[in-house]
């Protein structure tokens, strides 16, 4: 064969894999919209084999006793039903109510015929659909639309990926252009109809409050979006009914700081909120900058705002991890734990982590700024939660994973396609917040979130329990004593002041037990924060080995040999902890120093959702994602002050 | 003395018979009687079907929000809706309810200062002018709410009589087969970590249980004797489901065959072993009328609205005529 034929070759070949690719994409993008694709697609899920893997026994909702020194209780407080537009563009049509229903246990199917159901129920749950989208669907579904509002809705009602990255882009213009196509460019119409959703979305939190039982909240999310798919968002939480008239959106606040102002103007009387922002990780350096999303700098008074109104910070959802980045601090590699995005390149922007995005970054910034203005404003606890688009709050755990955006990610075939166009496969199937409070009612558990006696895990329901204190009983990690942990100690969450004890040492007793339906525990681990000569400086101490031995060498747990099954995903029990318990004091403890104090616990390996799917689908594991998971749990920090 | 004043009587009938006045009011009335009484027209009340591109909208939306074709039966409850949404603002528009909301004269008077920016009408002007206009009957908005006044205005049209704890307690006497609360037991427990003792955690297990039978400890004794657990040693009232997401599955069952009033296991959890102390077993029974008022209240409230609402709307539905639509 001459040159001319090898060349004709290579076009040839490259010719063929241009045409795979673009189809890959168009297929990506392509979302099912008809009654005949939605057959095909559902006949596609009947073939999943559902049966491949094993699952834990489902169990219904039931009420927790009062305990004057707590209950764990599990919950998601970040979920999106059909009321926001982007869930709505992705095929959502589950409504709020059967999100609450698949919350207390009810199965369900998304519309691609795939089934979701929880093993467990959940204790509480919270719907943040945009606020920017209140009052469309029922502009939409009502009569007498103009041309332009006609069109726009049938656009934002046809299942489309295009029609979401449209939605999305105009959603990046700042200040947020408010479209009021659909409202007849009419803004008290929209205003009115936007009160409506508001409404219903009290009602509905209102049908399905059970206290003792199930607790529900109103809330929404606030939605400005950043450039290359980021993102500054909060979701707003009240502790009772007596809430604003109007939710404050991105169209109402131009920055987080409009927003506090706000609704502290607006949420008066017996009225209570607080804000949770989430990806961190996606705010590309925004989260803990100091600067709103306009790059105008934060003042003493606005940092104040945070401090009264930001308790907590969402850490894990189904977007990624924002505890920490490898790249940075102490480079602990469960940092890289569902993690997101690389730490940025010299002159890169977007799509990665800048040493202001992450919480432990944030909470270190807050030392920092204590020095400078008297109080720490970056004093938050942390949770976990999903960010769900498919009405199906706390549906975490790894084998019932259907993506979060409907016809976008699902069935199975779609979410394991050969070179994963979508990205999809990058996701997890998000967190839960575990909230320690006596009763399981929305003031009890609104105010545990306020004092940030909570903790996040990535999906499984480990219990976690920690102090601090100076004078802590030495024998507690024997006894368990937790009312001499409350009187001798502060909980997840609280702050201890060297200047009240006379102690030299600070000690954490730590107490973290399995997740009865899930893998045993490999160990446990304190990370420390502090500022030192105006640097940051953090460490990671592992100390509780399950099943394992400590090695002094290196300061880590040894590998305790779990594994799993990759024939079915059973999880060895054999191995590991199903409690670790201990009472750690820091070894470089100095009372003139203010340090942070953070819990992390670290389950075996179990198995990734990728690899549920390739069962469900008769494949081998795709070598682009790990096949397991060391699921994990994040208690609140301690905030220990100097003398 | 009788005659003078029957002849004074008589005197003052026949001036004030021929007062023209009298004339006028009398004339007027039987005017009135004759004009209410026979040739009034007979008040019909009416409201058109929808048209063909009123339907295909509402075929339009049915296929938007379900993500399929509307069945005939679907797009027949839509357009009896939309039928009942005429009648309901025409409803509202005889009841005068454009006269006495207040959101609906903020509007009417936006949309006169929108069509008339430089009119120095004072607000009263505008609003009247509005009504003369028919606003009130073309704007989408305004028909949104008065439809909506009307719906909330049936809803608690049967609602005359408070609601009282004798309507409930009736209520909870028909429902109380649901309102049913399952055996519950209480019970305490000595916990023997696995972690702690490894492969001799049920042998550690089996020497607790008896030594407490041959003993006869307390619960509380017992208690202390087991390795600290984080849910806590005493657990009261509680159902088998309620124990076995705390202990892992098969612990509740085991639990609740365990005897009331002596020690019984080890019985096996994900964490371990655990000596068990029933100390009460209660049956399955109704759950008290206190514990489910709120949710009878509501569910109440809820069904009444609806059968009000659906009542009412039946009777209207009687009264229109519907013009145009299909043979």
């Amino acid at each position: 064969m001459n040159w001319k034929k090898w060349v004709g070759l290579a076009i040839f070949i490259a010719l063929i894999f241009g045409v795979y690719r673009v189809s890959l994409l168009i297929n990506a993008l392509t979302l099912p919209n008809s009654e005949e694709e939605i057959a095909a697609v559902r006949e596609i899920v009947d073939r999943q084999n559902e049966g491949a893997f094993y699952r834990p026994t489902r169990k219904s909702l039931e009420a927790k006793a009062a305990n004057p020194l707590k209950n764990v209780y599990f919950g998601d407080l970040h979920v999106h039903t059909n009321i926001s537009s982007d869930a709505y563009l992705f095929g959502n049509r589950l409504d709020m109510d059967t999100a609450y229903r698949i919350a207390k246990g009810e199965s369900q199917k998304t519309r691609t015929g795939e089934r979701m159901e929880l093993t467990r129920p959940l204790d509480f749950a919270a719907l943040t659909d945009h606020a920017e989208g209140f009052g469309r669907r029922i502009a939409c579904d009502g009569p007498d639309l103009s041309e332009a509002g006609t069109k726009q809705c049938e656009e934002r009602s046809t299942p489309s990926l295009i029609g979401f990255l449209k939605l999305r882009s105009k959603a990046e213009q700042r200040p947020m252009i408010r479209d009021l196509a659909i409202f007849n460019e009419d803004s008290v119409v929209e205003r009115d109809f936007a009160a409506q959703t508001w409404q219903q979305v009290q009602d509905a939190a209102d049908r399905h409050y059970e206290p003792g039982a199930f607790t529900t909240f109103a809330a929404y999310e606030y939605s400005p979006a950043l450039p290359d798919r980021g993102k500054h968002h909060r979701n707003i939480v009240f502790r009772s009914m007596d809430v604003p008239k109007y939710a404050v959106s991105g169209f109402d606040a131009v920055s987080e700081i409009e927003l506090w102002k706000d609704l502290e103007a607006t949420c008066t009387n017996d009225c209570e909120f607080l804000t949770i922002p989430h990806n961190m990780n996606k705010t590309w350096g925004l989260a803990f900058s100091g600067e709103t999303i306009d790059g105008v700098a934060y003042t003493e008074d606005d940092w104040k705002l945070r401090e009264r109104n930001e308790p907590i910070v969402e850490m894990f959802q189904i977007k990624g991890n924002s505890e920490c980045s490898v790249a940075f601090g102490a480079g602990d590699e469960e940092c890289g734990y569902e993690q997101f995005f690389p730490p940025c390149d010299q002159g890169q922007e977007t799509s990665c982590i800048y040493p202001t995005s992450m919480a432990r970054d944030g909470l270190q910034i807050g030392l920092a700024l204590e020095d400078q203005i008297g109080v720490n404003p970056l004093e938050f606890g942390m949770i976990g939660s999903t960010d769900t688009h498919n009405s199906n709050p706390g549906d975490v755990e790894e084998w019932d994973f259907r993506g979060a955006t409907t016809f976008s990610s699902s069935p199975a075939e779609r979410r394991m396609s050969g070179d994963n166009v979508t990205g999809i496969r990058i996701n997890n199937p998000g967190g839960l917040a575990a909230v320690w409070a006596p009763e399981n009612t929305r003031e009890a558990l609104f105010d545990a979130m306020k004092r940030k006696e909570v903790y996040a895990t990535s999906g499984t329901r480990i219990k976690l329990r920690a102090f601090a204190g100076f004078d802590m009983p030495v024998d507690i990690a024997e006894t368990g004593d937790l009312t001499a942990a409350y009187k001798q100690g502060v909980p997840m969450g609280g702050r201890l002041y060297a200047s009240e004890s006379k102690a030299e040492g600070v000690s954490l007793f730590v107490w973290a037990v399995k997740d009865p339906d899930n893998a045993p525990l490999a160990k446990l681990q304190v990370v420390k924060g502090w500022i030192e000569e105006g640097e940051r400086q953090e460490v990671v101490y592992d100390v509780a080995c399950g099943g394992s031995e400590f090695d002094p060498a290196t300061g880590k747990c040894e590998a305790n040999g779990a594994t799993v099954d990759m024939n079915d995903c059973s999880w060895d029990n054999t191995a590991g902890a199903s409690e670790l318990k201990t009472l750690w004091t820091d070894p470089d403890y100095r009372s003139n120093e203010d340090a942070f104090y953070y819990v992390r616990v670290v389950q075996n390996p179990t198995c990734r959702w990728t690899t549920y799917d390739s069962l469900r689908l008769g494949r081998e594991p795709l070598d682009d994602s790990p096949a397991t998971v060391t699921e994990m749990a994040w208690g609140s920090p301690i905030w220990v002050k100097a003398k | 003395m009788k005659t003078n004043t029957t002849n004074r009587i008589v005197g003052g009938m026949n001036s004030l018979l021929r007062r023209p006045l009298l004339h006028f009011w009398l004339i007027g009335f039987l005017i009135f009687v004759v004009e209410r009484g026979y040739f009034a027209p007979e008040v019909v009340l009416e409201v058109a079907y929808p048209n063909a591109d009123q339907i295909a909208a509402l075929a339009s939306q049915w296929q938007q929000a379900r993500g399929r074709v509307a069945s005939a039966a679907g797009l027949a409850r839509m357009i009896q809706q939309a039928i009942d949404q005429s009648i309901l603002l025409s409803e509202a528009l005889r009841l005068g309810f454009h006269y006495q909301d207040s959101i609906v004269q903020q509007r009417l008077i936006r949309d006169m200062r929108f069509m008339q920016d430089d009119s120095a009408a004072s607000d009263v002007e505008l609003l009247e002018q509005a009504y003369a206009m028919n606003l009130h009957v073309n704007d989408l908005v305004v028909r949104r709410r008065l439809v909506q006044m009307m719906e909330s205005y049936l809803r608690a049209s049967g609602e005359n009589q408070p609601l009282t704890d004798k309507v409930l307690r009736v209520l909870y006497l028909e429902q109380i087969e649901t309102f049913t609360q399952p055996e519950r037991l209480s019970f305490s427990h000595a916990f023997v970590s696995q972690d702690r003792y490894r492969g001799k955690s049920l042998e550690r297990a089996q020497q607790l249980v008896k030594h407490f039978e041959e003993d006869e400890l307390s619960p509380d004794a017992g208690v202390s004797m087991g390795d600290p657990f984080i849910s806590g040693y005493r657990f009261s009232k509680v159902t088998q489901r309620q124990i076995e997401r705390e202990f892992g599955a098969g612990f509740g069952e085991r639990v609740f065959d365990s005897r009331v009033g002596q020690w019984g296991g080890p019985i096996r959890s994900v964490y371990g072993w655990h000596a068990v102390w029933l100390s009460e077993r209660l049956p399955a029974e109704p759950m008290s009328y206190e514990s489910v008022k709120s949710k009878l209240v509501y569910e109440y409230r809820s069904q009444t609205g609806n059968l009000s609402f659906e009542n009412a709307m039946a009777a209207l539905r009687a009264q229109y005529q519907i013009t145009g639509a299909p043979e």
